[in-house]
């Protein structure tokens, strides 16, 4: 039986503004690194995998637990419709292969977190696999430009999550709080194409916004609905893959990226001395930097898998024509898919001409694609350059001084477009719309347009004027004058600084420039 | 109390005949034998060295199983049940050749059996919460703190088996 594979769309990304393949993060010579992660995303259900508790963050200690997420003898899992719906749509957006028939397994290991020494997850016949995620990797500080990356998906399954344990080091105990055991979580694992830290924070981006966008996850990872493990291991360029370890819990993009690299450090400095990387599990410290071994998780663990005997295989139909009451329906949870990031940032750049730069920013900011999308329309999808520009220049740092996102910035959407208008006009120019967004940003009832009639803020463009201004300048800053003769390059810059300031910022300086050196050729 | 090899196979043979009159044919009774043997196949820890080649070619193990003391103290650890002494182990090592005749069974091309559910569907219940109880939860539990379970801190790694330490003079 064939399965299902979804085509998604391929992008038609420009040619000529990604380096195909480019890898800057360098490391030492001769080495590489490759590492895969593991992600765990908690489903966005009301009641847990098997239980019907529900599953609230920062519920207090133990409310959310039912008998069957504390291993009460007599309990059977009964399997959540909702997260099996989230796993497809999931998997269909990851482009991957959804098994028509998948199994439950135990995982044998004792811990006190896990009442039951079990966790039911899919180890054998998981409920997709195969996928692909395409992303761009691009971090300003880091890379000259994006460039495209991509990562195979090995499964996606569903699993159980363990409760959570404090560790009382003064009294030697640990404290078990269990409501968020049994909590219903998609393991996705990834094949380790990955080279550095920087590639893995970029995937774990864009996987964060196709989840938040088909929202089968919230992906909020400081209160744990995302959790990401690595698997580090280096080897010599042309061996295969060397001694891997894993860092398990990494619950923030920055310390993926800083454990990743750490480590990988770390494995070819032993390496390197002659020693061995162990296989081992490792926790990351953020206060320190580092890497350590993890007490808890010294011994290899046997896990010894079996079927889960208590739960038949789910059973998923493909049929368009089925009622919703039957099973779970792959072509109606197909249905419910939601434009991909991806595919937005194409939309984005060809139908505006904008730079993939800014498509990418747009795509990543919350709240920023409707707002964009919003000011566009009031400018019949032109000069999508300039609204980006005031976008993320000026309102961006305001709005970031101001701790809001774009979803909550109080300026209209139209008065945006109007500013922008002013501008592309020479009517003000750009220190005067910053005014005029700051004072719209502290709730000014006016419109633009009567902020820069009352407060005066047209910029001054007549050439008289200006010229009078310049003459002016020039009058009683004879000094400038002089060094300008003897070095132009160097006193250029002062001497337009203090037109600009002359004219106390008013000056359209594009204009200013040409006459004042004009001007100053004359002398 | 190890069974003798002629007894079982005479036993099999018996079963056999006595099942083809009666209940099951033979080949309905292999399929299900084999079914069970593959499970084996798929779980068996790669830690018995006995080199047996799980029924693909070879069939029942005809050397004796010799369980190596690390071996021993995995399945102490992982099952936190202690052999308690030699005899065990020997006698552990015994039922292990005594099942291993089910390797005997020709399993190609049989996809092995989960449970005897496994052509049921799985029931899928709505996205529905229910009230639970904290007092219930905690009710079962000897010792609890504000409102937590306490458990022991973490994982403290058992001490080495007694018995697979004894047990290196005279086996590994």
């Amino acid at each position: 039986m064939r399965l299902l594979q979804v085509l998604k769309q391929t992008p038609q990304i420009a040619l000529g503004q990604f380096v195909r393949g480019q890898h800057y993060i360098r490391r030492k010579e001769g080495w590489e690194s490759a590492i895969g992660l593991e992600v765990h995303a908690q489903i966005a259900t009301k009641s847990k995998l098997f239980s019907p508790a529900p599953c609230n963050y920062g519920a207090p200690v133990n409310t959310q637990v039912a008998l069957l997420d504390a291993a009460t003898p007599g309990t059977l899992p009964v399997l959540n419709r909702k997260s099996v719906e989230a796993a497809v749509l999931t998997g269909l957006a990851l482009s991957c292969r959804i098994n028509p028939v998948s199994t439950f397994d135990r995982k044998h290991y004792f811990y006190a977190d896990l009442p039951a020494g079990y966790q039911i997850t899919q180890q054998r016949n998981p409920i997709a696999s195969n996928g692909k995620l395409d992303f761009i990797v691009y971090t300003p500080s880091c890379h000259p430009a994006p460039y495209n990356h991509s990562c195979n998906i090995i499964q996606l399954q569903l699993e159980q999550d363990s409760g959570k344990s404090l560790h009382d080091e003064v009294d030697q105990r640990s404290l078990i709080d269990l409501n968020r055991a049994g909590i219903a979580l998609m393991e996705i694992v990834f094949e380790p194409n990955l080279r550095d830290g920087e590639e893995a924070s970029a995937l774990i981006k864009e996987l964060t916004l196709i989840l938040q966008r088909i929202q089968t996850c919230d992906c909020k990872m400081e209160e744990g609905s995302l959790r990401v493990d690595a698997n580090i291991s280096v080897n010599r360029i042309g061996e295969p893959l060397g001694v891997r370890t894993e860092i398990k819990n990494l619950s923030s993009i920055r310390s993926i990226v800083n454990s990743i690299e750490y480590e990988v450090v770390r494995q070819i400095d032993v390496l390197e001395k002659g020693g061995e990387v162990i296989n081992e599990t490792r926790s990351f410290d953020s206060s320190r930097k580092e890497t350590v071994p993890m007490r808890d998780k010294e011994m290899k663990q046997d896990y010894r898998f079996m079927p889960e005997p208590n739960l038949p295989p789910i059973r998923l139909l493909y049929e368009p024509n089925a009622s919703s009451s039957s099973g779970p329906n792959i072509l109606h949870v197909q249905r419910k898919m939601k434009e991909l990031p991806e595919v937005t940032r194409n939309r984005l750049v060809k139908k505006y001409g904008i730079r993939m730069q800014s498509a990418i920013v747009i795509v990543s900011s919350p709240g920023l694609l409707e707002y964009f999308t919003a000011v566009m329309s009031f400018k019949n999808g032109e000069s999508a350059v300039k609204v980006t520009n005031v976008l993320q220049g000026a309102l961006m740092e305001i709005l970031n001084i101001n701790k809001i996102d774009y979803s909550q910035c109080p300026i209209k959407p139209k008065d945006v477009a109007d500013i922008v208008s002013f501008l592309e006009s020479s009517r003000i120019n750009t220190a005067q719309s910053e005014i005029v967004l700051k004072k719209l940003l502290d709730d000014d009832a006016r419109t633009p347009e009567q902020i820069i009639k009352e407060e005066g803020l047209e910029q001054i463009s007549e050439d008289s004027e200006i010229e009078k201004m310049c003459l002016e300048v020039l009058k009683n800053n004879a000094k400038l004058v002089e060094g300008y003769k003897r070095n132009p390059s160097k006193f250029q810059k002062k001497i337009l600084g203090t037109l600009d300031a002359a004219g106390k910022g008013k000056l359209n300086m594009k204009k200013a420039s040409e006459i004042m050196l004009n001007l100053l050729k004359k002398d | 109390m190890w069974l003798n090899p002629v007894i079982t196979s005479g036993l099999k043979i018996v079963a056999n005949s006595y099942c083809r009159s009666y209940f099951w044919t033979t080949p309905c009774i292999s399929n299900l034998l084999g079914r069970i043997s593959n499970k084996f196949n798929n779980y068996s820890s790669s830690a018995i060295s006995d080199d047996s080649d799980h029924g693909q070619n070879e069939g029942r193990l005809t050397r004796p199983v010799k369980f190596h003391p690390e071996l021993i103290s995995h399945l102490e650890r992982t099952s936190l049940v202690g052999f308690g002494s030699e005899e065990a182990v020997l006698r552990l090592e015994e039922a292990i050749k005594f099942a291993s005749v089910l390797n005997d069974v020709n399993t190609a091309g049989v996809k092995p059996m989960d449970s005897v559910l496994e052509n049921e569907t799985l029931y899928l219940r709505e996205d529905e919460t229910s009230e639970t109880s904290r007092k219930d939860i905690l009710s079962n539990a000897a010792i609890t703190d504000e409102d937590y379970f306490v458990a022991p801190p973490g994982n403290i790694p058992l001490e080495a088996s007694k018995l697979a330490q004894d047990l290196v003079k005279t086996r590994a």
